[in-house]
């Protein structure tokens, strides 16, 4: 066929064909560990297989969707930030999907394109890991006997995070007549603005925009101009099919103009890019990602597989950019929780950024300061003083939780983890100070973090009574199993009382001694003088920590040891939780725990317990853990880890893997556990790797699990990056430094001196309880 | 409606007896919800037995107000072949008629109707019929295990409840020893809700969705609910109707009436005077035995 213009010819087939298609790319991926694939199409399915697919890149998040989605589907598009106030009985701030990235329907000679309908010879779903991308192949037969294939890419742009990408190719045999349809772009829960890719939230407090442009190819002939959607709806002839490049770019802003600056900038950034610009730069970025976030595991498919998802959904989910919000408990991959934010970023996901992506660590510690005026708010609203934040946090750290739920026997439940679930408070904290010692990011410090450290410390101080016995008690608590709540001295929350204020104190010390200046601004700002510091003194090293002086056992919360003991080997083939079994009333009187307590002490503090008495406390608490919750068995995988029970270590390491892997807990419809993602990697590393952070460097007590030839993980360490390996033909492990000054570890028992081109050796622990 | 179309119908399975004769009155008000008429359906096993009977049975069936027809043949396969003709909503039976199967509580000629008829079949126990007046199907109870092919094959059912206006409530009974289900895409109770301000209600949402993606989307006008139950399945499903104004209760036959199979329908049918709904699936592999 002669065109009319070689050079446009050969612009549109850059346009076009400037990515490698589908079926090489399917033949160049021959590690399954670097990919997730579905080669099927169930219906039931399609919920949780969205979830899995998710492309994001921490502001845009676009579900695996059907490319011409059906009525199983449920395509949706997510923007960081993007909260309204959603209609009550009770009226409560949560997420709202986006306008829809990719939303367009095709019909052959009138024929619409469903998979539900006529037969289906071929579907696949590949998501590549490496480069962030899901690409599909579906090959049909319509009703009528046409024969169709529909070829697609997509992903979130990570070089331009406004932006949103899809390829479809279509063919088919013989000339036919191709609708093109916007199948509704998702927006029916915002306002329309005064523009028609402008919309604003329901509470008027945010403006999102949202452009879409696209390139038709027909035949393989000259591609048309960039059409707007209004221009796109039509009906065209083709012989063989056609090609569509979608772009859809977001904005985000409490103002309309600065919303649509963001999206129109991206967009023509983006057509200015063209796809063979963008995917080589989307590339190059995911390939960076992994370059500092790979965890290699050598021996176990099932494993890598595992902690390949979790680690590339957790490098989906921040845009360093950004630090006006932060990651829900589904992330970007679907509206379950309402995108609320909890505990769970800080306790289970920062670690994984602090140590392989300091920026994007920093970015979601800014928006707990950024949330600091509603922390110290809920504080004051509660009698106390301090932060204390929210237990579900949305755009501006406001209490965002349900006061009550309707249970799943039509019961209605109070809900008072808004009022009494206080240690998330303790755990911004611990990532905040987490941070500090991986980074020594002072300008974080001084400007960010102590004053979240010192907020923190007041509220603790101000939570505590001093009562008779000479001891501060937190009294009405809910600690993290959250199957007992109301109680007293829950140990775990009482612990990192004490931790948070005697780090409030440290930070005090450091800024008086290295950055006085500042210091004098923060504590006058703060109005905190040497009497409240004291106070807090006392009140850290008088805290009431229950425990059996027989035993050395940890008491949960006061009362503990009386409860019901409930043999859980009677319920191990349940399909229910717990407190659904046994009744909420009689779990409350039983000892059967939600989730990791006084265990997920023995992995934050380990030094609250004696070395001799870990491994007790750990299989006492063990055994009466139901596990209702996602973030119990990567909490027990850990620790498992830690103390050389290996086989045990791995059954919870697997199943923490399966939660969204083979969505084990029937829940993945509504996005992925990012906790459990997180949790995955701090088993790997800070379980089986040991690694323990220091004030003075890094130690290591490495675990290799049966059947593992090979661990190796890379770390970030105040400026510099190492490589860790743990080796089973070796037997050993070895730190490699790759970039930075010299620094110690410690391995084996002994301190070392690590330089580059110097690692340092040391011998594996091989499933025997580590003392000391 | 188009004049080709027949007219929609209750048939109902009758063969004279008190027993059999229960069955009648909970036809009509069904048939009245519905706009349908009922047919009454009696089979002979020859033409002597059809000659020595069709006065008696056509005054009595007259004395009862209900349309009769004749067949003559085994019963159980006239009844399936009847049940097939076009416009037959539903099928109208009681747990047994001149014969009486105390241990399964479904006689004979009724566990052939269920097994083999593709229409939903509404069992009547004649004792509870006599209770009380038979009222409009308003809410149904349907049981589900979280299998695709359990919930496929309920299609029939909320077309049902939509010509009935009636709501329907889904059952997930979840045991302490109850091992999920090994088909594809099954879907269980979760067994981890990190918060239940949001577990549940996704949960929900997840459960009402999925069985509308696989048994081809259940009518808008139909309202859903959806709950959880727990312990022995026949006596949670009994205890759940009894509490909740439950007026049938559906159940999907995934397995034939063999000794040892069909536990569930046997276990509610023997537990609860509620009428009984009961439509075929494909047959189900045990748990424990799919790859």
């Amino acid at each position: 066929m002669k065109h009319r213009n070689p050079q446009a010819y050969r612009a549109a087939a850059a346009l076009f064909s400037a990515v490698p298609d589908f079926d090489e790319v399917s033949l160049r991926l021959t590690d399954p560990t670097w990919c997730l694939r579905e080669d099927d199409y169930e219906p039931a399915l399609e919920h949780e297989l969205e979830s899995r697919f998710t492309v994001a890149n921490g502001f845009i998040g676009v579900r695996g969707s059907l490319d011409l989605p059906t009525e199983a589907s449920r395509p949706q598009t997510f923007v960081a930030g993007l909260f309204d106030l959603r209609p009550g009985p009770p009226a409560l701030s949560a997420r709202v999907p986006a306008p829809q990235a990719f939303a367009i329907g095709l019909l052959v000679d009138g024929e619409r394109l469903d998979i539900g309908r006529g037969s289906v010879r071929q579907h696949v779903r590949l998501l590549d890991y490496r480069s962030g991308i899901l690409r599909s192949i579906w090959r049909h037969e319509l009703p009528s006997g046409r024969g169709v294939s529909l070829e697609s890419l997509r992903f979130a742009c990570l070089a331009n995070p406004n932006l949103a990408v899809q390829q479809l190719r279509l063919e088919f045999e013989g000339p036919a007549d191709v609708t093109i349809r916007q199948v509704g772009l998702g927006k029916d829960v915002l306002q329309p603005g005064n523009l028609p890719s402008l919309w604003s939230t329901n509470d008027g407090l945010l403006a999102i925009a949202c452009f879409q442009e696209v390139r038709l190819q027909i035949d393989r002939q000259d591609p048309s101009r960039w059409l707007g959607p209004a221009s796109l709806e039509s009906t065209v002839r083709c012989h063989r099919g056609l090609s569509l490049l979608q772009l859809t770019s977001y904005g985000l802003s409490n103002s309309a103009e600065s919303a649509a600056n963001q999206a129109q900038e991206a967009l023509r950034k983006g057509k200015r890019s063209g796809l063979g610009g963008l995917h080589n730069r989307h590339v190059a970025h995911w390939q960076k990602r992994w370059e500092t976030s790979d965890v290699a595991v050598e021996g176990d498919a099932e494993a890598q597989q595992a902690l390949r998802l979790a680690v590339y959904h957790l490098n989906s989910a921040v845009d360093p950019m950004i630090s006006t919000s932060s990651i829900g408990a589904r992330g970007l991959t679907g509206d379950g929780y309402m995108g609320h934010v909890f505990w769970d970023t800080e306790m289970f996901m920062l670690p994984f950024y602090t140590l392989t992506w300091p920026e994007a660590a920093r970015s979601l510690l800014r928006y707990r300061h950024q949330t600091l005026a509603a922390a110290r708010a809920k504080a004051h609203r509660l009698g106390f003083r301090g932060a204390l934040y929210a237990w579900e946090s949305t755009d501006t750290g406001e209490e965002a939780t349900p006061p009550y739920a309707i249970g799943p026997r039509g019961e209605v439940i109070a809900i008072r983890s808004g009022d009494l679930e206080h240690h998330v408070s303790a755990a911004v904290a611990y990532a905040v100070w987490q941070y500090w010692q991986a980074t020594h990011d002072v300008d974080f410090l001084l400007r960010y973090g102590a004053e979240i450290l010192l907020e923190t410390a007041r509220f603790w101080a101000s939570r505590c009574r001093l009562e008779e016995d000479g001891l501060y008690h937190i009294r009405n608590v809910i600690g993290p199993d959250e199957y007992h709540e109301g109680v007293d001295d829950n140990a775990y929350n009482n612990c990192l009382a004490a931790w948070n204020i005697e780090r409030g104190l440290e930070t005090a010390d450091l800024l008086a001694r290295r950055w006085p200046e500042r210091w004098q601004d923060l504590a006058g700002e703060l109005r905190l003088n040497a009497a409240e510091l004291e106070r807090w003194h006392s009140t850290a090293t008088a805290m009431r920590i229950p425990r059996d002086p027989r035993t050395a056992l940890l008491e949960q919360f006061a009362g503990y040891f009386g409860l019901e003991q409930v043999d859980l080997s009677d319920f191990a083939a349940r399909t229910a939780p717990m407190d659904v079994l046994l009744g909420a009333e009689r779990t409350r009187r039983s000892q059967v725990i939600k989730q990791a307590d006084v265990t997920m002490l023995l992995a934050l503090l380990p030094e609250v317990f004696t070395p001799e008495s870990r491994k007790h406390n750990f299989e006492y608490y063990e055994s009466r853990c139901g596990h209702g919750s996602s973030l119990s068995p990567p909490i027990h995988a850990w620790v498992a880890a830690r103390l050389g029970l290996m086989e045990l270590a791995m059954r919870y390491f697997r199943e923490t893997a399966a939660i969204d892997l083979n969505d084990s807990m029937g829940n993945s419809a509504s996005g992925l556990h990012m906790a459990a993602l997180g949790g995955l990697w701090q088993a790997t590393v800070f379980g089986f790797g040991g690694l323990t952070l220091r004030a003075d460097g890094l130690s290591f007590e490495p675990h290799l699990p049966e059947g593992w030839n090979r661990l190796c993980f890379p770390v970030q360490w105040r400026r510099r990056r190492l490589t860790v390996e743990l080796s089973r033909t070796r037997q050993a492990l070895e730190v490699k430094l790759e970039h930075g000054s010299p620094m110690t570890i410690y391995a084996g028992g002994a301190a070392h001196r690590l330089a580059q081109g110097k690692p340092v050796v040391a011998p594996l622990l091989f499933g025997q309880e580590v003392r000391g | 409606m188009t004049q080709s179309e027949p007219a929609p119908k209750v048939l109902v399975a009758w063969d004279g007896s008190n027993a059999a004769s229960a069955a009648l009155p909970v036809a009509e008000a069904v048939a009245a919800q519905l706009g349908a008429d009922v047919e009454a359906l009696y089979v002979a096993r020859d033409e002597q037995e059809l000659e020595a009977q069709k006065r008696a049975r056509m005054e009595q069936a007259s004395g009862l107000g209900v349309a009769l027809r004749f067949e003559t043949g085994d019963a159980a396969s006239e009844i399936i072949r009847a049940t097939e003709n076009p416009g037959v909503l539903l099928v109208a039976l009681t747990t047994h008629g001149r014969e009486l199967e105390p241990a399964y509580r479904l006689g004979s000629v009724a566990e052939k109707v269920v097994s083999h008829t593709t229409r939903p079949v509404l069992i009547v126990k004649p004792e509870s019929a006599l209770i009380a007046a038979p009222g409009d199907l308003k809410r149904l109870l349907v049981p589900i295990d979280g299998t695709p092919k359990t919930a496929a094959a309920l299609h029939p059912v909320t077309e049902l409840a939509a010509s009935l206006g009636a709501a329907i409530d889904l059952l997930y009974v979840a045991g302490p020893d109850e091992k999920a289900p090994l088909e594809r895409g099954s879907m269980t109770a979760p067994r981890y809700v990190d918060q239940p301000q949001h577990g549940w209600p996704e949960w929900a949402t997840e459960v009402i969705q999925r069985l509308a993606a696989c048994c081809a989307g259940c009518p808008e006008q139909v309202p859903l609910r959806i709950f959880l139950g727990k312990g022995d399945i026949g006596q949670e499903i009994a205890r759940f109707a009894a509490e909740n104004h439950t007026d049938a209760i559906v159940l999907v036959r995934r397995s034939r009436f063999q000794p040892g199979r069909a536990r569930i329908i046997r276990s509610v049918l023997s537990q609860t005077p509620c009428f009984v709904i009961i439509v075929g699936g494909e047959e189900a592999v045990p748990r424990g035995e799919m790859a």
